[in-house]
């Protein structure tokens, strides 16, 4: 390892790899492993706080750690290390540690995926990212401490059982909700690991594919979907082929060859999910709610959400469909490839309206969150002054900031737009449809984080 | 083709869970009320039942923050003069306290066994309101 270390001659020793502290950080044993140790240890004392703390959400170093610090800061991760998080996420670690004893034990199958997991498995993960943004809001799981503890474990046990059926991470790749989410993000960040493929065709032993925990094949991976830069392959690769570089941010979204059509249907659902994770805490919400139940048969409030969650979803999903059934047709290129390809670049405008919607948790509460989790903790230090968490950031501030990240994410989903199309040598009328759509999306977007929100106060 | 059918799927599952509402009609309210199920829940209960929530206390700490003080949990909902409270629906507590409240007296509890338990459950979160005990 140490002659790796120390040549320069190799694709591995160059890009953001010729700092030396970085290589040095990639290649240490250390990573991500010490950071997996923190992180459980992290979510050991989540699950004790959100079981055995308060009730208070408020008060929870269970509900403000994971809602109020980690839910806002995990998007802008994306942003800048791609998938990363995965790398060292605890429920992943914990199915991970569970596999070597467990197939000692003879509890671990240790099988590949099989072609179904793989074939549907993006779909699997798209319904499983709904399902948890609608359980979210009719449970109200960000409000329970209690309730976050079950979410957490729910998921902790589907990595598990997962891992102890399959080899490696098939949580990661196939099912884990926030896989989807975290995969359909990282094709923005500004960083890739990718190999050189001169040099992968002389390769004879493959070994970074055996070490992927995400199944990868480096030589073909054109995509940060499904590395979480774990560095397993930058170890284990014999001929320094593989190296970490930066790039313009989403660079990929335009130039990767192999586009699914459930990820692109995944991106224009984020669209939707961030729509209707942020309308419902303005204030012409209640009216809209006031008029769907007493003028329909849907009396509860979770059953008029519930119609509305499907109607938000089935209006983004349905028109994405017309846009490039139009597309399709402008251009003469089948349905499908069009579906398949242009989802993507609905990305960017769906990052921006997630980052959007956290600066509001963020900046809002997130000064007097850390205080409370140190609090909580028994450490007597006033880490966050007094000035920011007693007044903390006006809303209009917020509106500002919001409003400037969502210019960015709509311009870069318009240049993505122009790209795709370029590179693909369509007809520029091809992206009118979309551009169209794209619009719409935006117009909703930025109407939607100028209303007033509603004041709400929690304990 | 599967793919239309997964799409398909999810559709119709939307459409079931939406009929998934238990809750009856009970009158007209503020659009304030309907900002969440808790919310529209507990209004719901003050209107149908104000001589119950009366005799139950509010932790939220309305007994200070409150113009004037609130007495009692129903006032979290319902203000002296009969109009609609808003801080009801703007606090996630209220809502909480007293559909716990109903919860544990459709489980058959007294009265007095429902405030005991509430204060047992809600009292971590401060001074109550001066709500008379129950006899």
């Amino acid at each position: 390892m140490k002659t790796t270390l120390l040549s320069i001659s190799r694709p591995s020793e160059g890009g953001l790899l010729r700092f030396y502290p970085l290589r040095a950080f990639s290649y240490s044993r250390f990573w991500p492993s010490i950071f997996q140790i923190a992180t459980v240890l992290g979510l050991v004392l989540v699950l004790y706080f959100a079981f055995f703390g308060t009730i208070r959400p408020a008060r929870n170093f269970a509900t403000v750690v994971t809602w109020t610090l980690w839910w806002p800061l995990l998007p802008w991760s994306f942003l800048f290390l791609g998938r990363a998080w995965c790398a060292i996420c605890p429920l992943a670690a914990i199915g991970s540690w569970a596999q070597e004893p467990g197939a000692r034990l003879g509890l671990a199958a240790g099988r590949q995926p099989g072609a179904w997991l793989k074939r549907y498995g993006v779909w699997l993960m798209v319904f499983t990212f709904a399902a948890l943004a609608w359980v979210d809001r009719t449970f109200s799981i960000i409000g329970s401490p209690r309730a976050t503890g079950v979410l957490l474990l729910i998921l902790m046990l589907g990595a598990l059982l997962m891992s102890l059926l399959y080899r490696q991470r098939a949580w990661c790749r196939y099912l884990c909700p926030l896989g989807a989410l975290s995969g359909i993000y990282a094709t923005t960040a500004a960083v890739e690991l990718r190999a050189d493929k001169a040099i992968c065709q002389t390769c004879r032993t493959k070994a970074c594919y055996a070490s992927c925990p995400l199944y990868e094949f480096p030589q073909t991976m054109d995509s940060n979907r499904n590395c979480n830069l774990c560095g397993n392959c930058l170890k284990s690769c014999q001929h320094g082929a593989i190296a970490l570089a930066p790039r313009p941010p989403g660079q990929e979204l335009w130039l990767f060859r192999h586009s699914l059509v459930a990820e692109s249907t995944l991106a224009v659902l984020m669209v939707a999910l961030v729509y209707l994770q942020t309308i419902d805490m303005t204030l012409p919400w209640g009216d809209y709610m006031k008029a769907v139940v007493e003028n329909t048969p849907l009396v509860g409030y979770n059953a008029a959400f519930t119609a509305t969650f499907g109607a938000v979803i089935a209006l983004g999903l349905g028109s994405y469909l017309v846009a490039a059934w139009a597309s399709g047709r402008l251009s003469g290129v089948g349905l499908a490839t069009i579906f398949a390809r242009f989802g993507y670049a609905y990305i960017p405008l769906a990052l921006s309206g997630h980052l959007g919607h956290n600066f509001s948790h963020l900046l809002l509460e997130g000064p007097r969150a850390i205080q409370t989790a140190l609090n909580q903790l028994g450490i007597p230090i006033s880490l966050v002054p007094e000035a920011l968490t007693d007044a903390p950031p006006d809303f209009s501030t917020v509106t500002v900031l919001t409003i400037m990240v969502l210019a960015i994410g709509i311009g870069a989903s318009a240049y993505v737009l122009w790209r795709i199309v370029k590179r693909e040598g369509r007809a520029a009328i091809t992206a009118w449809p979309h551009f169209a759509l794209l619009g719409f999306f935006s117009l909703a977007y930025l109407v939607m984080f100028l209303l007033p929100m509603n004041p709400r106060h929690g304990h | 083709m599967k793919e239309r059918y997964v799409l398909l799927m999810l559709t119709a599952l939307g459409v079931v869970l939406a009929g998934c509402g238990k809750s009856e009609k009970v009158g007209s309210f503020p659009a304030f009320v309907y900002t969440s199920a808790t919310s529209l829940e507990s209004y719901r209960l003050a209107v149908r039942s104000p001589v119950f929530l009366e005799k139950m206390p509010c932790y939220c700490g309305c007994v200070q923050s409150a113009n004037p003080p609130h007495r009692n949990l129903k006032e979290c909902f319902i203000k002296p003069d009969g109009r609609f409270e808003e801080h009801g629906a703007t606090c996630d507590l209220c809502g909480k306290i007293a559909l716990d409240a109903e919860a544990w007296r459709k489980e058959g509890l007294s009265l007095k066994e429902v405030r005991a338990r509430l204060d047992a459950k809600y009292q971590e979160y401060g001074r109550p309101t001066d709500t008379p005990p129950i006899e």
